[in-house]
């Protein structure tokens, strides 16, 4: 990539941090976003900057009540509530917004966190890289190489046993003892 | 007044839906066999964890869609995860003993249930274990604990149909460095 094409790349990154930030980018242009900004330290920096800001916004806390405010709301509370003969009113009200909620949650479990936005998307990808980060790291610290951790000689009885349809013993292991040896830092 | 009623408590169940249903998935993979209770060591150590991973559910399937043009071989992998937890505390002076005990507790009842362990380095310093169980003809959770000199203690648990030869390939290819990682 020329130094002009990288300025022009760094230009239209700069245009889309913001909508990046507010999850309003198509997956695809997040994660080229995501992508150029893990590559070039400028954007890294602009888009940090960008984060902060934000943070440092949504923690300045929320203005005062106004004064006039108050007494508005017990106004408005002290006024007469239904009397007992619109229960009926109430009954259907509830009725409805029975409903209406359980429409809502009837959709919503099996989605939990409907329509992830590509900010969201993008702090998942992120998560999942360093989970595989450690389970990596783990495998070092056993003194392996992660794929043979998890597809070594222990995953040998696992594959035979599924092999012929048994499950494995439980609790059968591959140990090793390093005290002493490799490992210690 | 009453008028107010209808969208009053549609409001309000609709603000409680979407809590409701991140908690409906985080339950229902409790109840996973492939689900490990590592126990609350935040509460031993005083201390929440340096990070903390939990992605499950709809994001995975999310995920694993969106990565589906530019990484079909992660897509695979996390189509049948129902979730990637971990934990990793950093540990104080004396805090390294009880995070071990922690691990030895776990892998004890682990190895009295359904899960096989395949590696175990009994390294004083740094102990490393890890289970697979297996349901039927198919894995469904991986469990991995890591003490680490006297730094940090890592819990990992995979839930779901996980393939350990794509994990393990994935780790490897995709794994950030997490060596001096500040997620702070």
């Amino acid at each position: 990539m020329t130094d002009m094409n990288h300025i022009q790349d760094c230009e239209r990154i700069d245009e889309l941090l913001e909508a990046f930030l507010d999850g309003e980018l198509e997956v695809t242009e997040a994660m080229a976003v995501e992508r150029h900004v893990a590559g070039c330290r400028q954007c890294g920096e602009s888009l940090s900057l960008a984060q902060r800001i934000r943070d440092t916004l949504r923690s300045a806390g929320m203005p005062a009540c106004p004064d006039e405010l108050t007494p508005a709301i017990e106004t408005l509370a002290s006024r007469p509530r239904p009397s007992a003969g619109n229960w009926r009113h109430a009954l259907a009200a509830g009725l409805a917004a029975l409903a209406i909620g359980a429409a809502v949650a009837w959709q919503q479990p099996w989605r939990g966190n409907p329509d992830p936005s590509a900010a969201e998307l993008a702090q998942a990808r992120q998560e999942l890289r360093v989970a595989l980060g450690y389970i990596a790291e783990a495998g070092q610290l056993a003194g392996r190489d992660v794929g043979t951790v998890v597809t070594g000689a222990g995953m040998n009885s696992i594959r035979d046993g599924l092999r012929h349809g048994v499950n494995p013993r439980p609790g059968g292991s591959e140990d090793q003892d390093r005290s002493g040896t490799e490992g210690k830092s | 007044m009453k008028r107010f009623y209808i969208p009053l408590a549609a409001a309000t169940l609709f603000l409680a839906a979407g809590p409701l249903a991140a908690q409906d998935w985080q339950d229902a993979v409790k109840s996973k066999p492939g689900y490990v209770d590592f126990g609350d060591l935040s509460k031993e150590l005083g201390e929440e964890p340096k990070v903390e991973v939990m992605l499950g559910g709809p994001l995975i399937s999310f995920l694993a869609e969106a990565s589906r043009e530019d990484d079909p071989e992660l897509a695979d992998m996390l189509k049948g995860l129902a979730a990637v937890r971990v934990n990793v505390f950093e540990l104080k002076e004396g805090d390294a003993k009880v995070a071990r005990d922690r691990v030895n507790q776990v892998a004890k009842k682990l190895a009295g249930e359904h899960w096989q362990k395949t590696i175990s380095v009994n390294d004083d310093e740094n102990p490393v274990s890890m289970f697979i169980r297996t349901e039927g003809d198919k894995i469904s959770g991986l469990a991995m604990m890591v003490v680490s000199g006297d730094r940090e203690a890592v819990f990992i648990n995979v839930v779901g149909d996980v393939d350990p030869a794509a994990l393990g390939k994935l780790a490897a290819k995709l794994g950030v460095s997490v060596k001096g990682l500040s997620l702070d």
